[in-house]
């Protein structure tokens, strides 16, 4: 008897749990859809906390006030732990409400229904305002998934003084791939210092990206193919194209300091900062590293050059917002997004280290620096992106690695380039 | 006088159950992974949803390929070598430090310094000193006019023996105080014997030392091959597997199918094959180690 009416207790109980249960949840929902009631968002920027919280804060601060019913809870993570962090909150549902993140990984997520199409459902204004070529590089299959936030072309970043040490004009920095050759060529030898600074450590996006850049320049337009989902270069129409361009990255090892392939991009933007080598195709993050030097006009930024197409084309990587299926708050979620995105905070968040997204914003910026910058945007191309992106880099990464060593021909390098990601293409 | 109350269960089942409990654990925290990683491995996996559906063994396809057959090589290569110079390192500096030298007990406490260091931080600091253009080594080597030009370490063509012998500097200590508790165990008598009987040093070691530390060294040897195989940090900080996959060692690639490349399936896939030829190969030094002692 005792032990039934024990037994009683305890199914009370636990119907009265899950009753609470549901009516959380259902609380929850009618949140959600029809953000009645508080409504806590969490949010994550990839990155350095201690950096980008100064930049964040008082944004989230203003949201707050203009919208009383919503609370934003900045989350910190970074990039070293993105991966493993991100795989695990997605398989758990808890990824946050508005997260930025890389479009291989989001792109990879939303076929996977993890992540919302946000087709139609951004202002015109906003869509209106982002720079073409970057609001594409946030689309896949036609949908937007991403809303670009940040983003980086490739740069020709030079020494002024070393210039004009070698009876180069700085004003005139090299247009074309021979006229950077050469270049190079009378500042090592007029003052021992290496004319380029190359790199190709890391085996992947990083030396992927210079290789995907100097093709768009040399063919006049972008590497990659949205249709198809692949890259130009790996049509067998394109292989005096491909290789020209593999070739002239192997004629720079020849410029550049000694066993590039102990470099990353950090090492060379310091050898450029301390005068160790003349030139650097770098992203617009390299302005951080030589923020005094730009100021008092001993390093400059021109357009990289061009290739045989005569145009200066780089490909374009983004960051950007995305919110996650799970989200219980999708609409609030939008309306912090589209927040984040108006002039003056894409502002503030630009000056974490990104190229102008707004065309608003880039109104805003005045001087030679920002125009170039503003141009290689506007002439730029979206970098090729689909979910097995990292598989494609991974396989060019360690073939120009092999290139720049030496122990590869162009035309080997190009061969292994397009069996490696035949490879992948035949998996999808 | 109570009465004696008689056991619940039979005696011959008393000592399952006090196993019990570390059977549990062990199914616990290797069961359920192992199965996991042969789900996995079996089928249509990524990294966000796990297991997603059968597809015929077709992540075993990739163990097929000319660029895993480089991975094993690049990986023998690596486990031979390092677990080769860890042992004769660890031997060279545990005979030393087992003789009556002044100062002993601080150099036995020196030794264990890199053993201590974690592993990424090693990495690092390895990378800066053996940087071509900020690193102290090439700068002192120059410095002597022993080099003309800065040597790169960590080129095509050097850079697995580079990582070998940072691997040798993190794993001797290991060896080094396993060695040195073995060797204390040797009788003194019979060491003075031999030396009565006119034996040279090698003779000393061949013939009265190494029989009576082999057992020691045989395991500390198996847990240092098994410590090797699942080095990652160290060669990922380093090299990330490069340049052109010269260092792409199975737990790199493993790291690299499963994270860079979202292909859960593959990475389970060598991870089972790896933790197969493991296994088969510690049961086997193990096996022959109690033939030896019985």
């Amino acid at each position: 008897m005792n032990r039934i009416t024990r037994r009683r207790a305890a199914m009370l109980i636990a119907t009265a749990a899950t009753a609470t249960l549901v009516s959380v949840g259902a609380a929850g929902a009618q949140s959600a859809s029809g953000e009645a009631g508080p409504v806590t968002l969490t949010f994550m920027r990839t990155g350095t906390p201690s950096i980008l919280h100064p930049i964040f804060d008082p944004i989230i601060a203003e949201f707050e006030k203009q919208n009383p019913d919503i609370t934003v809870d900045m989350q910190d993570l970074g990039w070293a732990d993105a991966a493993t962090s991100l795989s695990v909150m997605a398989a758990s549902k808890t990824l946050p409400d508005v997260m930025y993140h890389l479009p291989g990984t989001v792109f990879d997520m939303a076929q996977k229904g993890l992540v919302l199409d946000l087709t139609g459902k951004l202002s015109a204004q906003l869509t209106s305002d982002i720079y073409p070529a970057l609001l594409k590089a946030g689309q896949y299959d036609g949908k937007q998934y991403l809303v670009p936030s940040g983003a980086s072309t490739l740069l020709l970043w030079y020494n002024a003084k070393l210039f004009e040490a070698a009876g180069l004009d700085p004003d005139a920095p090299p247009a074309t791939w021979d006229e950077m050759l050469a270049a190079a060529n009378k500042i090592h030898a007029a003052t021992g210092v290496p004319g380029l600074g190359l790199y190709s450590k890391p085996a992947g996006g990083e030396t992927s990206f210079v290789f995907e850049s100097l093709f768009a320049s040399q063919i006049g337009g972008s590497a990659w193919d949205s249709s198809k989902n692949a890259y130009v270069y790996d049509d067998p129409a394109q292989a005096d194209n491909a290789t020209a361009t593999l070739k002239f990255m192997q004629d720079m090892v020849a410029e550049a300091q000694p066993s590039v392939v102990e470099y990353g991009r950090f090492d060379t933007r310091t050898l450029l900062r301390d005068g160790k080598v003349a030139m650097v195709m770098d992203s617009v993050n390299m302005a951080v590293q030589i923020k005094d030097q730009l100021a008092d006009g001993t390093m400059r930024v021109a357009r990289i050059p061009a290739g045989a197409s005569g145009a200066s084309v780089s490909a374009i990587n983004v960051g950007g917002w995305y919110i996650p299926t799970n989200s219980q708050h999708p609409e609030a979620a939008i309306r912090f997004l589209e927040f984040l995105m108006t002039t003056q905070n894409q502002i503030a968040h630009t000056s974490y280290g990104s190229v102008p997204i707004l065309k608003s914003e880039a109104a805003t910026y005045t001087g030679d620096y920002w125009k170039t910058i503003t141009d290689s945007v506007t002439d730029g191309v979206a970098e090729g992106v689909a979910p097995d992106t990292p598989a494609l880099w991974a396989v060019t990464g360690e073939q120009l690695q092999a290139l720049l060593t030496g122990d590869q021909s162009p035309a080997d390098t190009l061969g292994n380039i397009r069996a490696g990601h035949d490879e992948v293409y035949d998996k999808r | 006088m109570d009465a004696v109350r008689r056991p619940r269960f039979s005696p011959r089942l008393a000592p399952y159950l006090f196993i019990l409990p570390t059977v549990v654990l062990f199914v616990v925290v290797l069961g359920v992974p192992l199965i996991n990683l042969v789900v996995y491995a079996v089928g249509d996996s990524n990294i966000y949803q796990g297991f997603t559906g059968w597809n015929s063994f077709e992540n075993f396809r990739y163990l097929a390929t000319s660029r895993f057959a480089k991975t094993i090589g690049v990986t023998l290569v690596w486990l031979v070598g390092g677990v080769a110079g860890i042992v004769v390192t660890g031997m060279i500096v545990a005979l030393a430090l087992n003789r009556p030298i002044p100062g002993r007990g601080l150099f036995r406490a020196l030794v264990i310094i890199p053993w201590v260091v974690p592993h990424a931080f090693a990495a690092a600091m390895w990378s800066w000193v053996i940087h071509p253009q900020f690193g102290m080594l090439n700068e002192v080597l120059l410095r002597l006019g022993l080099i003309a030009a800065p040597i790169s370490f960590l080129s095509a063509n050097t850079a697995l023996a580079t990582v070998i012998v940072v691997r040798i500097w993190q794993g001797a200590p290991f060896m080094i105080i396993t060695l040195i508790a073995a060797l204390q165990t040797v009788p003194s008598e019979i060491e003075e014997a031999a030396d009565l009987d006119g034996a040279n040093a090698w003779q000393k070691f061949r013939y009265v030392t190494l029989p009576h530390i082999l057992p020691v060294l045989m395991v500390s040897t198996l847990i240092i091959s098994a410590w090797t195989l699942q080095i990652f940090d160290t060669v990922y900080i380093m090299t990330n597997g490069g340049p052109s996959r010269a260092t792409q060692i199975v737990a790199l690639d493993i790291y690299s199918k499963v994270f860079v490349e979202s292909d859960l399936g593959s990475g389970a896939a060598i991870a089972l094959v790896t933790l197969a030829v493991v296994a088969i190969i510690g049961w086997w030094a193990l096996r022959q180690q109690e033939e030896r002692a019985a």
